[in-house]
């Protein structure tokens, strides 16, 4: 995925890119709205995070143009001004979504990726019926789940775990996500509940429960 | 000059000028009328002498033929004769009498001319008779001469001359009056057209005297009006004419004055009040600039606290997350160190939003996004966010009110994480409705708050009893965050002591319509 950076301070924008790089998108920083519009004009991307508060033109008109071309690439505005008020200010100038600073980094690549999806329609996802990761096979129409040929039986929520890690293999889930994911919650849980079906998921696939890997202070990654 | 004064004297000349005419024409009709009467009168003179001559010859006729025949049978015509002269005698002197009566003593030379022909008539007769008498032809011979004297001479001319000479005075009095008449209407004719000329001279003089004195006022009085109408008081008003015009003027004078003076004085204060206002209003203007630089510069400070601390935790924050989530080879205390960094990050970011929210609240800038919500559906949602168990009584009817559902929401969370922060494990929320209001209960079995504690705990960064040395960690915004949200609903909120020991915190919303309570079933809800 090509992500367009529009961030006038240097740290934000830096960690911002670390972090995006190691789910494995390529990031563009720039940290003004001329040379936004430029980059944005030169190259294709999926989605551009935009800074309201820009040195130049102000995040606002930045958007404004890009709309005013027909440019139909999803935009994230990401701002520390979070009173309602902005908030519709920008989505009515032609963002997407918003994502008020500080933010938690797992919220971010989600949106992007809601982002990126919506924006592609669900349309790949749909194609694949039956999803293969080592000895590990998953059929999304009959829900069945083999390990190495053996047919494993898995509860519903066990099930939602397993094709979360499988369709994001190599990015770190955090707890907050697999919560807000499978049991669609958004608050920060104080619970051990991923733990525990994290825990159960591993024992009952086996072998290939050691691709789960346990990531302290932060969650998850199937390798 | 009185108006009163100049009209009685043009009526006093006209009237005189009337009065002149009239009086000449009856005077003229006067006049005539005795002209006539003197020309009839004259007229029948000189008739009564015609006749008189006619019986006088045929009298001497009458004496000629007895004197020269000597017939005397006739003797009575001759006594008729005699009679009839005597009576034109008679008639003539009536006629004179009246012509005397008519106009005075000039006619007395006709009387002692008729009593001459009297005299003569009678002597006349008298020596006919005694030539009669005497019938002595002889003597009537000798006497015959002097019989052809008496009527050649005696009789027939000096009779025929006086009696000419009356007729001649008769004619020459009728030529006198005539004269008279044609002198008298000529002088008429003058005097007439003098009185005309005058009546003509007085229209012109009164007309131009009319003008000046009445109708030169009137149009200057007009335009005088005219002019106090369009408030130009300036040019004094002369109004001239008659003296009640004069007074009229000097009073519209005044009365220009005065207006004058009341305009400048209402101009003066208009001007004052204008002044005044124009003041006020800078002041005001002033006031209102200063207030809105006041809102500006708070608003501003608002949005650079939101920036200038959100940008640093924002680095903070994403430094660590993303260290850790890119780190695979941390030791277990970096790693820690990392997360207790984010994490203090994430809580410090949780003070900024609630202090903004207070501050948005007691600022009156907490907007809220109402509509139509269930609340039993907010509650439910705030329920099913928070991990523990949670006992929930609510209606088994919707509870419907206008509300904002995530800032609602946000309240209830923040009352449940309160009671399991800081009070017992056992925690109940109800929702129920009275007639005008919608109320939520959260409770807890902890050990409560005292009456002290309670009057302080919606001060931000209180921190009751209750919560010291259990490591609990909130951002001592929770109740004034609660509170601020539920008020901006026009809301109360409340703590009370729980039966049996607890806290109770009451949220109460009033209630636009009614709705009927009934009470629900309760229920257990665990994660």
């Amino acid at each position: 995925m090509n992500i367009l950076l529009v961030e006038d301070e240097v740290r934000v924008a830096d960690f911002i890119r670390r972090g995006l790089g190691a789910e494995g998108w390529s990031v563009d920083h720039v940290a003004g709205g001329e040379e936004a519009l430029e980059q944005a004009k030169a190259n294709v991307y999926d989605v551009i995070l935009l800074d309201l508060m820009l040195p130049g033109i102000q995040g606002l008109d930045v958007c404004r143009k890009l709309r005013a071309r027909k440019s139909k690439t999803p935009i994230l505005m990401l701002t520390a001004l979070d009173s309602p008020e902005e908030k519709v200010k920008g989505l009515k100038t032609g963002a997407d979504d918003y994502l008020p600073k500080p933010f938690e980094f797992d919220e971010l690549i989600a949106r992007v990726e809601a982002l990126h999806r919506r924006a592609n329609c669900y349309a790949k996802e749909a194609d694949d019926t039956v999803i293969t990761s080592g000895t590990l096979t998953f059929d999304k129409s009959s829900l069945q789940i083999a390990v190495a040929g053996q047919t494993v039986d898995l509860s519903k929520k066990e099930r939602d775990l397993l094709l979360l890690f499988l369709t994001n293999q190599g990015r770190v889930l955090s707890r907050e996500r697999i919560l807000n994911a499978v049991w669609s919650m958004n608050e920060d849980p104080l619970t051990n509940v991923v733990d525990v079906y994290v825990g159960r998921l591993r024992r009952k696939i086996g072998c290939e429960g050691e691709r789960i890997v346990t990531l302290r202070n932060v969650g998850y990654r199937m390798t | 000059m009185r108006s009163t004064t100049l009209f009685g004297m043009y009526a006093a000349v006209i009237v005189g000028l009337v009065g002149s005419l009239g009086g000449l024409t009856l005077y003229s009709l006067e006049k005539s009328r005795a002209w006539d009467v003197r020309a009839q009168l004259a007229q029948e003179s000189y008739g009564l002498h015609l006749q008189l001559e006619g019986n006088l010859y045929r009298l001497f006729k009458k004496y000629g033929d007895v004197l020269l025949i000597g017939e005397q049978e006739d003797g009575a015509a001759v006594l008729d004769l005699q009679d009839a002269i005597a009576g034109n005698l008679s008639g003539i002197r009536d006629v004179i009498a009246r012509e005397i009566q008519l106009v005075g003593e000039e006619e007395i030379e006709e009387l002692i001319l008729l009593d001459q022909i009297e005299a003569d008539v009678r002597a006349i007769n008298v020596e006919i008779d005694r030539l009669i008498r005497s019938q002595d032809p002889v003597a009537t011979m000798i006497d015959d001469d002097r019989l052809i004297t008496l009527f050649n001479g005696d009789i027939d001319i000096a009779l025929d001359r006086k009696i000419e000479a009356a007729l001649a005075e008769e004619r020459s009095e009728v030529d006198e009056t005539l004269d008279e008449a044609r002198a008298f209407r000529l002088r008429n004719t003058r005097l007439v057209y003098a009185i005309l000329l005058v009546g003509i001279t007085v229209l012109i003089v009164g007309l131009m005297s009319f003008n000046a004195q009445i109708r030169r006022p009137i149009i200057r009085l007009q335009q005088g009006l005219e002019n106090l109408r369009g408030a130009n008081y300036s040019g004094a008003v002369y109004l001239g004419g008659s003296r009640e015009f004069r007074q009229l003027g000097g009073v519209l004078n005044s009365m220009a004055d005065a207006l004058a003076a009341r305009e400048a004085s209402r101009a003066e204060q208009k001007r004052y009040l204008e002044d005044t206002v124009a003041k006020r209003t800078a002041e005001l203007q002033q006031a209102v600039d200063k207030l809105e630089l006041t809102e500006e510069n708070r608003k501003q400070l608002m949005a650079d606290i939101s920036h200038e601390l959100r940008t640093p935790l924002a680095i903070i924050l994403g430094e660590a997350d993303v260290t850790l989530r890119t780190s695979a080879d941390l030791s277990d205390g970096v790693s820690d160190s990392f997360a207790r960094i984010r994490d203090a990050a994430k809580h410090t970011n949780q003070i900024v939003d609630d202090m903004l929210t207070v501050a948005r609240f007691e600022a009156g800038k907490l907007r809220l996004d109402r509509s139509e919500t269930d609340l039993r559906l907010v509650v439910h949602d705030a329920v099913s966010m928070f991990p523990e168990p949670v006992q929930v009584d609510m209606p088994d009817r919707r509870s419907m009110a206008l509300i904002d559902p995530v800032r609602l929401r946000q309240a209830v969370l923040a009352l449940l994480h309160n009671a399991h922060r800081y009070g017992g494990p056992d925690i109940a929320i109800t929702v129920s409705e009275t007639a005008s209001s919608q109320i939520i209960r959260v409770e807890d079995n902890g050990p409560g708050l005292s009456k002290a504690e309670k009057s302080q705990a919606f001060e931000r960064f209180f921190r009751g009893s209750n919560a010291s040395g259990r490591g609990v960690e909130g951002t001592g915004l929770g109740l004034p965050v609660v509170k601020s949200i539920v008020e901006a609903h026009d809301g109360t909120v409340v703590l009370e002591d729980r039966d049996g020991g607890g806290l109770r915190v009451v949220m109460t919303l009033p209630k636009k319509q009614r709705v009927h309570v009934v009470a629900g079933k309760a229920s257990r809800k665990s994660a």
